[in-house]
């Protein structure tokens, strides 16, 4: 090709593509501005780069139809699939998991009645609401609470460590909890079509 | 300046901004997530469209999309550009459909960005020029590029997002999208060279 003796060397095609994206440094972008006035193979390829970008952006791909954002609206309001502030999912794993802090805590404080007691506790609170509401409403079980809390305000007081432990067990429970019920929720509401 | 002060007084919903509407919808407000559904729903369908899907199952995907947008509305800072985010969200849907139906091989996965059958800058100028006009071939082409490199081309030249957008929907380095797009409209290209020269073969015999 005799306009090959022009452009000696040619650019390389990323760069000329690049260029046609303004996406080079201002001093490779007026080299190869120098080089396209001079280069007709460079300019060839240049001006395909340009003509691609344009005529891709007049493509008639799909689109929509006129009443799609309308029923993305209704469908959101009709199936009820509002959004839960993520907070509620933590404050509700928090409150769940009180108890079980304070299970661990007194577990490691003391294995007898207080321990037993609110293993009943969690277990009837995995169980379900109307367990828990038969075992609380027993005054044994507000008598065994009641130990656990003493047994456990008496290790705290005998070790801060003891305290920093339990705390960090019951974050650490809580945290795992709150992902779970997160988890579950999302798959609850949230059908895979 | 004044008229657009106005505006902003009388305050139309198709005249706030994306964030603005983004902090509503986060709010609860539904009437101003449609607005968003409104400005990127041609967005979507073109992600959508991308990862190839047909009509109908684009048409569900995209509301899927938005609805699954709408869930995870909690976990957006509207202080970033919406257009990234829900182009994100539709990309990440599509992977997940097809990955839970194993109808078609997962879209995640390119081909070696390094071996694929890709000589740069191959395509002779001349050839490619002849067939810029011919908008069904374009597409035509453009349906047989790989659909990870087709996506990135939707996003930069059909519907116009700037590099560091589509870094973020892609979640890429911005030095892999130039790469892949490069790389998409070299692909381009060549199809394009490859289907002309098939039509002229049929219609030649």
């Amino acid at each position: 090709m005799d306009t090959q003796q022009h452009c000696t060397p040619c650019a390389e095609p990323e760069t000329i593509f690049l260029y046609s994206e303004g996406l080079l440094e201002p001093t490779e972008t007026r080299e190869m501005a120098a080089h396209l006035a001079s280069c007709p193979d460079c300019r060839e390829r240049y001006l395909v780069e340009v003509g691609l970008s344009v005529s891709l952006r007049t493509l008639p791909l799909p689109t929509p139809a006129a009443a799609f954002a309308a029923r993305v609206g209704e469908r959101i309001r009709r199936d009820g699939r509002s959004r839960t502030p993520r907070w509620w999912w933590l404050a509700a794993a928090m409150l769940a998991l009180a108890p079980a802090g304070l299970w661990l805590a007194t577990g490691g404080a003391s294995a007898t009645g207080a321990g037993v007691a609110l293993l009943d506790f969690v277990v009837a609170l995995v169980r379900t609401p109307l367990a828990l509401a038969s075992w609380l409403s027993s005054p044994q079980a507000w008598a065994d609470l009641g130990a656990a809390a003493e047994a456990l305000l008496g290790a705290i007081v005998a070790s801060p460590a003891y305290l920093a432990t339990c705390i960090a067990a019951a974050v650490m429970v809580a945290a795992a909890t709150n992902t779970l019920l997160y988890v579950a929720a999302r798959r609850a509401l949230i059908p895979h079509r | 300046m004044e008229a657009v002060l106005m505006r902003i007084a009388v305050g139309r919903s198709s005249d706030r901004s994306d964030q603005e509407l983004a902090e509503r919808a986060i709010s609860g407000d539904t009437r101003a997530y449609e607005q968003l559904v409104v400005r990127y729903q041609r967005l979507v369908y073109r992600i959508l469209w991308s990862r190839g899907g047909d009509p109908q199952e684009i048409e569900d995907m995209a509301q899927e999309t938005f609805m699954r947008a709408w869930e995870r509305l909690g976990t957006f800072d509207p202080a970033q550009p919406f257009k990234a985010w829900i182009a994100r969200v539709a990309g990440n849907l599509a992977i997940d459909h097809y990955r839970a139906r194993s109808r078609r091989p997962v879209l995640v996965e390119l081909p070696d960005e390094e071996t694929a059958p890709l000589r740069a800058g191959d395509a002779d100028p001349a050839l490619v020029a002849q067939k810029l006009d011919d908008q069904r071939g374009l597409l035509e082409a453009l349906r047989q590029v790989p659909p990870l490199y087709r996506e990135a081309l939707v996003l930069r030249f059909v519907e116009d997002l700037p590099y560091d957008e589509i870094a973020t929907a892609l979640g890429l380095p911005l030095g892999s999208v130039k790469t892949r797009i490069f790389r998409g409209r070299e692909m381009l290209k060549q199809r394009l060279i490859a289907a002309g020269r098939e039509t002229a073969t049929e219609s030649g015999v």
